[in-house]
């Protein structure tokens, strides 16, 4: 059996847009990113635990390396933007150098989401949280691609299938709700759930390539607001 | 230029983790007012669950990494 597993985390700034992404992996490869990054991030520089968004403000966990640990609201010094460059360009070099990994992610453009609520309210309907809308994209297209994949090992006569368990980061509002979610998504998506295993939630800190999505929830949210803002269309 | 100690701003290591990132993740969907609405009205019986990704174009994409 192929072993598979997919780590996502969620990244939000409250105004613009709310994504989650993360990547799918053999376990195998899941396991050496683990490794490599206790290695070369968090032991490197002595952390507890990384997080994209504290790492780009500098901030607690960040905040020793400051010029000033008792001001972070300061500008950053040219000392600090190469420390923190460094850090993030290694920490994406991780990710990068892993062959077998795919990253994926969904971005959900916050204005449009509410015009369409407060379009659908006067008809009596509901849309589903930004977070379970974009976790529900997540669960599809890692159902498609283990689809895929099985069908390569179909054609190359390999007699082993895949599977694949989607691990979120805990999250205290959804984690039940979403649990409750699977049955009825395995009910309705037969396609995308045929090697889906029912989802797990676990701490950041014992899964550590759960950091690893939260750096890869953080920039593709960023780059999908860059993207948009830079646009002539901008927020038409 | 000096970078501010907000959320929002963009430094240049940081632009360049993007474009790294955009080269080598394989996929990003963005959910815009189109993308969201063609979802919802796809829906039967009101069943958001049944979110198809077939409806949308990601908006990066790279090779697949499993297809190489």
């Amino acid at each position: 059996m192929w072993h598979a597993a997919a780590y996502f985390d969620e990244s939000d700034d409250n105004d613009r847009a709310y994504a989650v992404a993360g990547f799918l992996a053999h376990q195998h490869d899941c396991v050496h990113l683990d490794l490599a990054w206790r290695d070369r991030i968090l032991e490197k520089y002595e952390l507890e635990y990384f997080k994209a968004s504290e790492l780009n403000a500098g901030t607690r966990q960040f905040a020793k390396f400051r010029d000033n640990p008792s001001n972070l609201d300061c500008l950053f010094s040219r000392r600090e933007k190469e420390l923190f460059g460094k850090i993030k360009t290694e920490s994406i070099d991780i990710f990068l150098e892993f062959g077998h990994v795919a990253g994926i992610g969904v971005v959900l453009v916050l204005p449009d989401y509410y015009r369409l609520l407060e379009e659908y309210k006067p008809l009596g309907k509901a849309l589903p949280a930004p977070y379970l809308f974009c976790a529900n994209i997540m669960m599809m297209e890692i159902g498609v691609m283990m689809n895929e994949v099985n069908d390569d090992l179909r054609r190359n006569k390999v007699s082993q299938r895949g599977v694949v368990r989607p691990v979120f980061d805990s999250h205290k509002t959804y984690s039940g709700r979403s649990k409750l979610m699977f049955d009825e998504f395995v009910r309705k998506n037969e396609f995308c759930s045929k090697y889906l295993l029912p989802p797990h939630y676990e701490n950041d800190k014992d899964y550590v390539v759960l950091q690893i999505a939260d750096n890869l929830a953080y920039e593709c949210r960023r780059l999908l607001v860059t993207s948009i803002l830079t646009s002539p269309s901008a927020w038409q | 230029m000096q970078a501010a100690a907000s959320n929002f701003d963009t430094h240049i290591p940081e632009r360049m983790a993007m474009k790294r990132l955009k080269e080598g993740i394989y996929r990003i969907y963005k959910l815009n007012y189109d993308g969201l609405k063609a979802i919802v009205e796809n829906q039967p019986e009101n069943a958001f669950l049944r979110t198809s990704i077939g409806l949308l174009k990601p908006e990066i994409q790279n090779e697949n990494p499993f297809r190489r």
